[in-house]
């Protein structure tokens, strides 16, 4: 890297800014030190790092992506069905600041729902299912499904698509693919009836921006 | 909002105006996260990681002050990401330097602090050891000196040190390098 400055920085600076210092002999020899010292030009960092860096202004600012929200239609789908879809919660700066670990979660949910798809469901005690209140039932009498048991869920991911840098809370750069997937929940009423419900998911994984 | 935020965005942070930036000062500000940190990915790191809070500040509309502040922005940033750096991995740091003398020489080849077609080789790493070796407090002023091309008054300000104090440590961290310099000389290296 070229230096624009002919004059040696202490010959220049020094007596100015060290308090009316008079240069000796000795600096005159540092002076030509100081010359030998500037002809090494620091080396550039690697193109990849000079790439993110570059491209910094792109990268969005995770407080301000907002995920697409379920479309009106699929809204309407689900509530035919009378599932209601949770809203709102991912719109808030908690769900941001909990991101990665959310993320790390949905990867082991959808490793777990893959590993259970094409089996055959399990049926699990219905007290169980009084924690997952994402969703309520309408049409369905419920309260009846929940008296017997249910099945494990079985997920299935119907598209990723990429969502560009994003920068979380905790500062370093990541890449965010958006994972839609279809959790299908299987439960059983009094009479042995088999009830099924469909619940769509989208979780965000996001994967730290690495430079090595 | 969005509207809004977006305008505020490109008030305040153009993409050409940044990377052209970036470009002319990235080599000098990696010398320095060199200087400040024990290995070659730890700069990287903290370059890339101030670069960010830079542009992060920027696109917000929190940075206070114009274009001529960022680099001082940076240096401060550089410095207090090392140090907290330092402290949060003191045992993974331990252990680098444990592996570093077996891997220095490899290091110092691989991942040069000064371009090696500009510079003299043997001088080169002899400039390379010589800022390593010199106690941090006058190396630091060193480099945002002669490369950084800081005034002591900037310096100063970097450093939360007199004018006069980074100007002395300056002339006395010259003075060491050169007798580094001068004891390989006279065994025959220069």
């Amino acid at each position: 890297m070229p230096f624009s400055t002919s004059d040696s920085v202490l010959f220049r600076d020094l007596p100015q800014e060290g308090g009316g210092y008079e240069l000796g002999e000795d600096d005159f020899s540092l002076v030509d030190f100081e010359k030998r010292l500037m002809q090494c030009s620091p080396q550039m960092p690697r193109a990849e790092l000079m790439e993110i860096c570059e491209d910094m202004p792109s990268y969005t600012l995770a407080d301000k992506l907002s995920p697409s929200p379920l479309s009106d239609e699929l809204l309407l789908t689900l509530q035919s069905y009378g599932v209601q879809a949770a809203s709102g919660e991912r719109n808030s700066p908690f769900f941001w600041n909990i991101l990665p670990a959310a993320a790390l979660i949905a990867i082991l949910g959808i490793i777990t729902a893959l590993w259970w798809t094409g089996k055959t469901p399990l049926l699990k005690h219905a007290d169980t299912m009084a924690h997952n209140e994402r969703f309520t039932f309408g049409k369905l009498d419920g309260s009846q499904a929940l008296r017997t048991g249910y099945a494990m869920p079985v997920q299935k991911v119907i598209n990723t698509s990429p969502q560009g840098v994003i920068v979380p809370s905790d500062s370093s750069p990541s890449y965010c693919v958006r994972v839609d997937s279809v959790e299908k929940h299987a439960f059983f009423d009094e009479q042995g009836r088999l009830i099924e419900a469909e619940r769509p998911q989208v979780n965000y994984i996001v994967v730290p921006l690495q430079v090595y | 909002m969005k509207k809004s935020n977006k305008k505020k965005q490109e008030a305040f942070l153009d993409p050409h105006e940044w990377e052209e930036w970036v470009r002319q000062h990235a080599a000098k500000l990696l010398l320095f996260a060199r200087q400040q940190t024990r290995s070659h990915q730890d700069a990287e790191d903290i370059l890339q990681e101030a670069f960010l809070k830079l542009s992060q500040k920027l696109q917000e509309g929190s940075f206070e002050g114009s274009q001529e502040f960022w680099l001082g922005y940076i240096y401060t940033t550089l410095r207090r990401l090392a140090i907290d750096l330092g402290r949060r991995n003191d045992r993974r740091i331990r252990r680098e330097e444990k592996s570093q003398t077996l891997d220095e020489s490899h290091n110092q080849e691989e991942d040069p602090w000064f371009d090696t077609h500009a510079a003299d080789e043997e001088m080169r790493k002899l400039l390379e050891e010589g800022l390593r070796l010199l106690p941090k407090k006058f190396s630091e002023i060193i480099v945002m000196k002669i490369w950084g091309e800081r005034t002591f008054a900037e310096i100063g300000e970097v450093l939360g040190v007199s004018l006069n104090t980074a100007a002395s440590r300056y002339r006395y961290g010259l003075q060491s390098l050169r007798k580094y310099f001068e004891s390989h000389r006279r065994q025959g290296d220069l």
